[in-house]
């Protein structure tokens, strides 16, 4: 498959009076066409600064992009003016957010919502437009579409909403679908049945996507490859597999072991990382994570250790990633 | 020592922590929300029926689960049990006293003994107070230490209790991360001695290493004070982990009752199946084998109800007479209670 998206050492810095906070600072990634990636960590690990600063919306001031590059479909998003940049937004590469409340406009009724993303982007009359949304309703699993055009995002439920937002992204057939938490606020069911339609869709229209999420749940069902990050940086990458039955990294490690299993009767107490994330404006040259890790040695102090192979699809950031196994057990 | 070793002696201490002895008895509670409509005359034109006829028992030292989407009335039956909403209808009992039947004067003794812990680690803590006043109060308000140095000896043990450093006793909220927060809510519902705590989402709005932290805290508190829990989360992965027994709501209902494994590796009614298919187990092939049978459809109104069984609108395995026959919650197994005519 050929690459999509490639982001080059990306660096998204907050100047604050505090300091400057590094919220992502040096992040690689890749995503194929057609291809599920999904993006994993806790609060504050730039995981939504990474997607945000791929659509180039990180609020200025405090915020900026300092360095690196994200090659989409062969041109460079960051050298765009704003206006090519707008064009792409919506159209190229749709967005999912976490809150379907505030991601919808309150005052404007679903169709226009829906229409105006259409006709800002293509050629099309208001009439083919009306039509185009009712057929997006419909493909998203609402029922009665002609009817919701009319409504305004109140008048519908969490799940109903969070549909209408993927009509939305799906509206102009984008190449890349950029999801953040895009259930976390729903229930249990109702986010099986978003998931269920948006891995369905997206496999159908040949969209790739972008998932950002903090349940590991959520990884292992969809995604076909995964980016560990902590504190501004991927500590791993690799595939599904690879990260979940050998992790590389002892924060994913930890990770795997912080969360109850719902399939599995109660072994013993849960062995969660000590500690908390560090604050983003004091890191050091060593590596973020060592405060917390049960591993770290002196020279996790002095230098960061870089994303390196692992095995063919699997990297890790970790000076003692090779000895991991061994000192685990 | 080895790992199975750890992990086995860790499992008799959960499993044996709790007696038969009943602490606290719920019967048929009802809380129903009136809605009202017109600027100067509030005519009641109909009601939310947030927990419509809600029973169970739970035993002391136990830890029971209360697991539900949205909307299904855990929150509130949690709520109705400290008598922060009053009860429609139906008995709370604790140690055999009712509680919906006591005066605000009598149930003072009881709030001692009951506390209860929220999600929100943002906003049930009083931006305007330190840390060491939010957990000192309660024990003012109830003149269990009056003396002010006694009491801050007091408010540093408890933060150590609850792995805090002495010095947050000088902070304000604000300057603490979510699951400091959530500590210092801990530590100000262990301020009173309480023999029973509400946990209502309590690790909820935490990341997942933050989050495995308290739950081994909550754990750890449960043992040492012999504390007993009602347990509220939407989380089924926590829920199996903390709890003893689990109770499944749905729409203000009790849809399933049973022991933690038993719910989980056998349940019988089509919605808590439902519930169990729809989560996602952090196993990739395991993930992969499953079939993610997902239930159709959205929760109703509790304004309006569905007539009989309240989830046969969405239940694959709805007869007829689903639509007519509320179902009666029975006991079809020792321990293992559903209201569903199909099982």
């Amino acid at each position: 498959m050929a690459t999509l998206l490639e982001i080059e050492n990306l660096q998204t810095h907050f100047f604050t009076s505090a300091g400057v906070v590094k919220a992502v600072d040096g992040v690689s990634y890749t995503v194929d066409e057609g291809e599920t990636v999904a993006v994993v960590g806790e609060s504050g690990c730039g995981k939504s600064v990474t997607a945000m600063s791929i659509l180039r919306l990180i609020p200025w001031p405090p915020g900026k992009i300092v360095g690196g590059s994200i090659k989409f479909d062969g041109q460079d998003l960051l050298q765009l003016t704003e206006e090519e940049m707008r064009n792409i937004r919506g159209r190229d590469i749709g967005m999912i957010f976490q809150e379907p409340m505030t991601s919808l406009n309150p005052v404007l009724t679903i169709g226009l919502q829906l229409t105006e993303t259409l006709m800002a982007h293509t050629d099309i009359t208001a009439k083919k437009a009306n039509e185009r949304a009712v057929e997006l309703l419909g493909m998203v699993g609402i029922s009665e579409p002609e009817r919701r055009l009319v409504q305004y995002p109140h008048h519908l439920s969490g799940g109903m909403r969070q549909r209408v937002v993927i009509a939305m992204a799906l509206s102009c057939d984008p190449k890349l679908i950029i999801a953040d938490e895009p259930t976390t606020a729903l229930d249990v069911t109702i986010q099986a049945q978003i998931l269920e339609l948006m891995k369905d869709l997206t496999k159908r229209l040949g969209v790739a996507m972008i998932v950002i999420t903090h349940n590991l749940g959520v990884v292992a069902r969809y995604a076909d490859r995964v980016n560990v990050m902590y504190a501004g940086r991927i500590i791993e990458s690799g595939s599904a597999q690879d990260i979940y039955y050998n992790p590389k990294h002892p924060y994913t490690l930890a990770l795997l072991k912080s969360v109850p299993r719902m399939d599995q009767a109660r072994q013993a107490k849960l062995d969660p990382v000590d500690g908390q994330p560090p604050d983003l404006s004091q890191l050091d040259a060593g590596c973020s994570f060592r405060a917390r890790c049960r591993f770290a040695t002196a020279k996790c102090a002095q230098e960061y250790p870089a994303l390196e192979k692992v095995s063919d699809t699997q990297y890790a950031a970790c000076w003692e990633k090779d000895n991991l196994e061994e000192k685990a057990s | 020592m080895s790992t199975t070793d750890a992990a086995v002696r860790d499992d008799a201490q959960f499993r044996g922590t709790h007696s038969d002895e009943v602490l606290v008895e719920v019967k048929d509670l009802k809380m129903f929300f009136p809605v009202t409509e017109g600027v100067f005359i509030h005519r009641v034109v109909a009601h939310v029926k947030a927990v419509n006829g809600v029973s169970f028992q739970i035993k002391k030292g136990e830890t029971l689960g209360l697991v539900g989407e949205s909307g299904c009335g855990k929150t509130t039956t949690g709520r109705c049990m400290i008598q922060l909403e009053q009860a429609t209808s139906g008995e709370i009992l604790y140690q055999g006293t009712d509680l919906t039947k006591l005066d605000s004067q009598e149930m003072i003794d009881y709030r001692k003994k009951i506390q209860i812990i929220f999600q929100d680690p943002f906003s049930s803590l009083n931006p305007r107070m330190t840390i060491g006043d939010i957990i000192g109060e309660p024990m003012k308000v109830h003149g269990i230490i009056d003396d002010p140095t006694e009491r801050r000896q007091r408010v540093l043990e408890l933060l150590a209790k609850c792995g805090l450093k002495a010095n947050f006793a000088e902070r304000y909220p604000h300057e603490m991360s979510g699951g400091q927060r959530q500590r210092v809510g801990i530590a100000r519902a262990l301020a009173m001695n309480p023999e029973f705590i509400i946990c209502d989402e309590a690790v909820s709005a935490l990341d997942v290493s933050i989050q495995a932290q308290v739950i081994n805290l909550l754990e750890d508190l449960r043992e040492e004070f012999g504390l007993t829990y009602l347990f509220i989360s939407h989380d089924l992965s926590v829920i199996r982990h903390i709890c003893h027994r689990v109770a499944v709501m749905y729409l203000g209902n009790m849809v399933e009752l049973a022991d933690c494994d038993e719910l989980y590796d056998n349940p019988l009614h089509p919605y808590t199946q439902a519930l169990l298919e729809a989560v996602p187990i952090p196993d990739p092939d395991l993930e992969k084998a499953r079939a993610h049978k997902i239930v159709k459809g959205e929760i109703p109104s509790p304004m309006n109800p569905p007539t009989g069984c309240v989830f046969h609108p969405r239940c694959e395995k709805a007869v007829a007479s689903c639509s007519q026959n509320v179902p009666e919650f029975r006991e079809v197994k020792p321990g293992h209670w559903v209201a569903c005519t199909e099982v």
